[in-house]
């Protein structure tokens, strides 16, 4: 008799008893071998199973295998990841994250065919395989038929026919003779070792430990990442931080005036800022424009015998050279209070919250700033400048007022002196001047 | 793989014409009534514009089953196949109606040498002059080198199919295997130039309905398309010959189940092919190009385009996956002749846009044009087969497909 | 017929009716065995092995120098410049993807077909496919400069509230290579577990024993777990096929969903796929003749085995200057004349060297293999599968650059160079290619043992003696 427990000491743990698992018949080739197995089922046998290094045709008749489930299963992962794909396109495209792209729509059944396919055939190939080892209930790697001597064989020409003992037709003697009158070439007792199948105790300890081991080199890095500190961190993946490149108001040795920045070449011109009409792109008359230095026009100006140029003696325009209808009014409200109001106030009165904050930074420390805060627009002086003067003030800046050029348009710009034309007339209004039902209402209010 | 085992004997299973009798006779009928009648509507409705539109769509559609049955006898050869043996013969008959359908095709040709440019808008002097997509096609596109290439195709056709026939046949008396390895020999030419006829022909006779329009994939979208249309003409024709009690001792559920197979494999290679045309277009979005499927997707041609995309791919798609289907003759039966249908829907797709954008609906002329075609296709095709075995009985691979097993 | 055949191995010769041993020489099921685990279990390796695996390491090592220069300094090291954005990294990719398109293609496609020669040569082809897959992955991975946010590719929560766009076809790309990648190592791993069960039960070391064993699942050739193992790989391969064709037609996508005239035409997705087919087989038998040699298989992949492959390669090389004709016959019919202007480009503007090599590598070397001579004498069709590969390579170089390289505005035109590390680049993909498969030539079942088996007529020597003494 030939059993594992000889020929593979080490294989087997002390185990209390080895029992007879069943008989393996070894057949000498697949006729033989269905032969025996169509004998096996018709002999009422259910716990058997024939093994063989490759699938052999006609086995599944000869033992009487049903078809499998697995293609429904198959067929039910398809489903599942076509309906993931298609919702997780619709919830993140045209949902979540709504987004135009090459103007289609934002849930474009004909883009969604790739994806949707490729999701469902991932998951019907892993059903496939997952599916495949669930229904044969692998991984087992512990058989008591791997003790059976011959039956490495299996895997290169062997041909067996093994009866477990789980069957209920199984019989000691009588499932012996049954297999041996099947024409085998030897047949062998099955010997369960019943040896521990547990994992060895110290294994589950042993593998927190390392994780935790593992673990304590990323703790530290995702420590050094995080935590506050006053030197410059230390960059392990520079994340494309530091590149050569110039960045603006910064020196640079690679052109001869030693700056960064390029100031604009001589005679050029910006696209869009070319404009013929020179009252409406510079608020100065045409002749005088022609005459004078537009350098002289710039804050803070002088004169070459170094007097400070009294900007009020150009010949400015005196009309807005646009239609003034309640259209230009409204944008000139709008651009006043988007890019004016913030130091000017909403008003014209000076008290922007730029203003109001850096004049409260001011209050505590004498000294220590510079603001200036701005003059009211309805001012006597401000009212008696020319609307060209104002467009000026707004292109060029004025004293620590920036010039808004490269912001404003210059349609915008003179929006923006028509609007202020109207806060000078609202700020410098006298009683008599407004209609008869505000002239009421406010003597209402002050009574 | 070689079979062990004791031969299976093979009963001569007779001529055509002891199979099926007078059915040649009576499609003749059934195809002179069918164009008579559409003539008739055509002329009674003066619609002759729609008369000629659908002559040519159902020419083409029966066109594509005798095609798709010349590539399967070709690739058969040329990959040494066993299973297909026992159903060989039968496609090959299939193309014996490549004969009646270039005599159909004369009138065509006619017309156009005669300067009409109801079907083929180039043919029209002034617009092919004229209109700047159109002046550099005159050399390909004119009546003269069309009707060359239609001679070539169809010349190239039927002596191809003759041959294979006509081999296939002298070894049903001899069993020589050397003919089966000169078939095969020949075979891989006869692919190349099936492959530049196909592609050539449906440009011709397709593709130029709209002159202006163009895409490289057509003629493999209509290779496709011959395909499904030939594996449901094979396995209508298989079971109407088993019910007919012919071939019931060869062909059995092992081969439907492999031509349900090529079937459902081919129909999904038509929606491929579909798709990827479709989804480039679509993408892309230039005006050139969406035109013509602007003119399928509105006025009523978008149901049209739905139902080929539902009906013609994600039914059959589903329905003819499990295996129990393939293999049992009525439910394959039923798909086939439904996959039929569709195939008759996606060259009436296809075509008849271009003559009516208005409206996608179907009338007599259309069905008059189908069954006179189809009659006449279906007369010439057993009139020419009468004479030849149902089944190539010394074809040296007929025991091997005749024990042919599916895993 | 007259055999003039005196080559006991030569089953090229096609007798109708019967079918040719896809196994020669005297073989059994044991001695298959012991062939295909020769070099897996030699004790002493052959010198050829290590000097090949020698010179595949070094190119390994050089790949991966180049890659930390370019994380280090950027994807400027490149020679992708305006307007050519896509450069060699892209060719590349498509080149190495397209050659992992034939061990799915054997595995599936073939099995489907019930190609049963496809069994002496799936299991390798497999296994280039997955590592040609791994070699394409690299150069789109690497491409996007930051590779730590390759995970950006995929549709995972993040703190910018961000989605990737599901109607661009490079995020298609993503999920099909990434699919493509999964599915073909399930594929592969699947048809390696029962020949991985052979290796564990020939086993003389503990180590192998545990190592394979654990890799076998414990599979143990039970009929009930064949009959379920058969449907599985049944599915896959029906699952598999359509995604092969997928996989490569995404690739196109990448290309022909857009307006630059050469890339936006309807048969980019069936061309691709022929030509990844086309190279996919040739870069199989290049790797297949020298290594039966080695592995000393030349009985189980057979003559006949490589001149199949050859049919192959003939049948889609003509495919694909099917494809090349039709491209240039549309571009005329169609009227475009930005169309025009790039076919004509192509062949006869600055990169006309790089067409005719294409052209002449991909559709007229092929054409050797009309002559059965060529077909059955390995070392000439080695030299057409590697003339082939460089077509191939070349198609997808000519595709990209020479479209890309005139833009719409004259103004943007330009002449692509590549870079030292470009080259360096390419080499080096191959040194991982090689690696990997003399790895797996080393320690895995290069031939899928038990496949053939199931294939080769039984020998008489397959039947042991009986012994009936054993059972009381």
């Amino acid at each position: 008799m030939t059993t594992a427990v000889e020929e593979h000491p080490k294989v087997v743990a002390p185990a209390p008893e080895p029992s007879l698992a069943g008989y393996v018949a070894q057949f000498a080739d697949v006729p033989s071998l269905l032969n025996a197995a169509e004998k096996t089922r018709d002999a009422g046998f259910k716990s058997f199973d024939c093994y063989v290094p490759f699938p052999v045709h006609g086995i599944d008749e000869a033992m009487g295998i049903k078809p499998s489930r697995l293609p429904f299963i198959v067929l039910g992962c398809a489903f599942a990841g076509a309906t993931t794909a298609m919702a997780l396109q619709y919830l993140t495209n045209a949902f979540d994250y709504q987004y135009i792209i090459s103007g289609k729509p934002m849930f474009s059944i004909p883009a969604d065919m790739p994806v949707t396919f490729e999701l469902s055939v991932l998951f019907s190939a892993f059903g496939a395989l997952l599916g495949m080892l669930a229904l044969n209930n692998l991984p087992k790697f512990y058989n008591r038929i791997f003790f059976v001597d011959p039956f490495q064989k299996v895997t290169t020409d062997g041909f067996f026919l093994g009866i477990e003992c789980e069957d209920p037709k199984f019989h000691k003697e009588d499932t012996a003779q049954f297999l041996k009158a099947l024409n085998p070439v030897r047949v062998d007792e099955c010997i369960d070792p019943n040896a521990s199948t547990a994992f060895p105790k110290f294994l589950a300890p042993l593998a927190i430990f390392l994780l935790i081991v593992g673990l304590i080199p990323l703790v530290l890095l995702a420590r050094i990442r995080a935590m506050p500190k006053d030197v410059p961190r230390v960059e392990i993946l520079t994340d494309m931080d530091f590149q050569p490149k110039l960045k603006s108001q910064r020196t640079s040795n690679m052109f001869a005036d030693g700056r960064g920045m390029r100031p604009i070449i001589a005679g050029t011109l910006a696209r869009g800022d070319f404009y013929e009409d020179i009252p409406l792109s510079e608020g100065l008359e045409a002749d005088a424009s022609a005459e004078i230095d537009h350098s002289l026009l710039l804050p803070n100006a002088k004169n070459p015998d170094g007097t400070t140029v009294k900007l009020g003696d150009f010949a400015w325009v005196t009309e807005i050279p646009l239609d003034v209808n309640e259209e230009l009014m409204a944008r000139g409200e709008a651009r006043y209070n988007i890019y004016c109001s913030v130091c000017h106030g909403k008003t014209g009165k000076g008290d922007g919250l730029v203003s109001q904050r850096a004049m409260a930074l001011q209050k505590g420390t004498p000294g220590i700033g510079t603001w200036i805060k701005p003059i009211t627009l309805y001012d006597q002086p401000i009212r008696d400048q020319a609307v060209g003067q104002i467009f000026n003030t707004i292109t060029h800046g004025v004293r620590k007022m920036p010039g808004y050029a490269s912001q404003i348009p210059v349609e915008d710009r003179w929006a923006i002196v028509l609007y202020v034309r109207a806060l000078q007339k609202a700020g410098s209004a006298t009683l008599d001047q407004l209609p008869e039902e505000e002239q009421k209402r406010l003597q209402a209010d002050v009574q | 793989m070689a079979h062990h085992g004791q031969t299976i004997p093979v009963e001569n299973p007779g001529t055509l014409e002891q199979n099926v009798g007078q059915l040649g006779l009576f499609a003749m009928y059934a195809g002179a009534i069918g164009l008579l009648i559409a003539g008739l509507i055509a002329v009674t409705s003066n619609n002759w514009e729609r008369f000629q539109f659908s002559y040519l769509h159902n020419l083409c559609f029966a066109l594509s089953i005798a095609l798709g049955a010349l590539f399967f006898i070709l690739i058969q050869h040329l990959t040494r196949a066993g299973w297909s043996t026992v159903v060989r013969r039968l496609a090959e008959m299939m193309t014996n109606g490549i004969v009646p359908l270039a005599v159909l095709f004369v009138p065509i040709v006619f017309l156009l040498l005669n300067g009409s440019d109801v079907l083929f808008l180039w043919n029209n002097k002034e617009i092919a002059s004229t209109d700047p997509l159109l002046i550099h096609k005159q050399i390909y596109l004119n009546p003269m080198w069309f009707t060359i290439r239609a001679i070539v195709y169809f010349a190239f056709w039927i002596l191809c199919s003759r041959y294979y026939l006509m081999t296939s046949a002298k070894q049903d008396k001899t069993g020589d295997p050397q003919l089966s390895l000169r078939m095969e020999r020949y075979s891989a030419v006869s692919l190349i130039l099936f492959a530049l006829s196909i592609t050539f022909a449906s440009v011709d006779w397709i593709m130029s309905l709209d002159p202006r329009w163009f895409s490289t994939i057509i003629g493999v979208y209509y290779f496709a398309n011959a395909n499904v249309a030939f594996y449901a003409t094979l396995a209508i024709v298989v079971h109407f010959a088993n019910s007919k009690g012919m071939l019931n001792e060869t062909v059995n559920a092992e081969h439907r189940h492999d031509i349900g197979k090529l079937l459902f494999g081919f129909n999904c290679f038509w929606a491929y092919i579909a798709f990827s045309q479709y989804l480039l277009y679509w993408y892309a979005n230039i005006p050139e190009e969406t035109v013509w499927y602007m003119r399928r997707q509105e006025n009523g041609w978008e149901m049209v385009s739905l139902i080929l995309i539902v009906g013609h791919f994600a039914i059959p798609f589903l329905g003819l996956m499990s295996r129990t289907v393939k293999r049992n003759p009525s439910q394959l039966f039923c798909w086939a002749v439904y996959l039929l249908v569709m195939c008759w829907i996606d060259l009436y797709w296809l075509i008849i846009p271009e003559v009516s954008p208005g409206s996608p609906a179907p009338g007599l002329i259309d069905l008059g044009c189908l069954v006179g075609i189809g009659g006449f296709f279906v007369f010439g095709t057993v009139k020419l087969s009468e004479q030849f075995t149902v089944l190539a009985v010394k074809d040296p691979r007929l025991q091997e497909s005749l024990a042919f097993h599916n895993i | 017929m007259a055999s003039i055949s005196i080559d006991p191995c030569d089953n090229t010769l096609e007798t109708p009716g019967q079918r040719a041993a896809l196994v020669t020489g005297s073989n059994t099921y044991q001695s298959v065995t012991d062939k295909v685990c020769l070099l897996a279990e030699k004790p002493r390796i052959p010198p050829m092995y290590f000097v090949a695996l020698a010179i595949s390491v070094t190119w390994l090592i050089i790949l991966k120098f180049c890659i930390i220069y370019l994380l280090t300094t950027g994807v400027g090291v490149w020679g992708n410049m305006s307007p050519v954005f896509w450069g060699w990294p892209i060719v590349n990719f498509v080149f190495w993807v397209g050659i992992g398109h034939a061990g799915t293609l054997i595995s599936a496609i073939l099995f489907l077909f019930r190609q049963n020669w496809r069994t002496g040569i799936n299991r390798a082809a497999e296994a280039m496919t997955i590592f040609a897959v791994v070699c394409a992955g690299l150069f789109p991975g690497i491409h996007i400069g930051r590779v730590w946010f390759a995970y950006w590719l995929f549709p995972l929560p993040n703190t910018m509230l961000l989605w990737p766009q599901f109607r661009s076809p490079l995020l298609w790309d993503v999920f099909a290579v990434s699919t493509y990648a999964t599915v073909s190592l399930l594929f592969w791993y699947m048809g390696m577990i029962p020949d991985l069960a052979t290796f564990r039960d020939r086993a003389t070391s503990r180590v192998r024993q545990i190592f394979y064993g654990v890799l076998s699942l414990g599979w143990t050739g039970s009929a009930r777990n064949w009959s379920r193992y058969e449907k599985a790989y049944l599915l896959l391969a029906a699952l598999a096929t359509p995604l092969v064709l997928s996989v490569h037609t995404i690739v196109s996508f990448d290309f022909a969903v857009s307006q630059l005239p050469g890339w936006h035409t309807t048969i980019f997705p069936p061309y691709f796929v022929a030509g990844a087919v086309f190279s996919g087989f040739a870069m199989v038998a290049t790797l297949l003749v020298p290594a039966r040699v080695l592995c000393g298989l030349e009985e189980i992949i057979t003559i006949r085995h490589l001149e199949n492959m050859c049919k192959i390669m003939l049948a889609t090389g003509t495919i694909v200057g099917y494809a090349y004709a039709m491209e240039f016959f549309i571009a005329w019919y169609g009227g475009n004349p930005y169309e025009q202007f790039a076919f004509v480009n192509r062949a006869f503007g600055p990169y006309w060297w790089a067409y005719w090599t294409m052209v002449s590598c991909n559709v007229i070397s092929p054409q050797f293999f009309w002559i059965k001579w060529c077909r059955t004498t390995p070392w000439f069709m080695v030299i057409i599968c590697i003339f082939i590969n460089i077509g191939m390579w070349f198609e997808r170089f000519v595709i990209t650059v020479t479209s890309l390289s005139r833009d719409f505005l004259p103004s943007s035109w330009g002449y692509f160079k590549p870079t030292m590390i470009d080259v360096l680049m390419l080499i080096g993909s191959f040194g991982l290619f090689f690696t990997l498969f003399l790895l797996f030539c080393r320690f895995l079942p290069v031939v899928a043992m038990a496949e053939v088996k199931s294939v080769m007529p039984p020998h008489s020597d397959d039947h042991p003696e009986r012994v009936y003494d054993q059972v009381h």
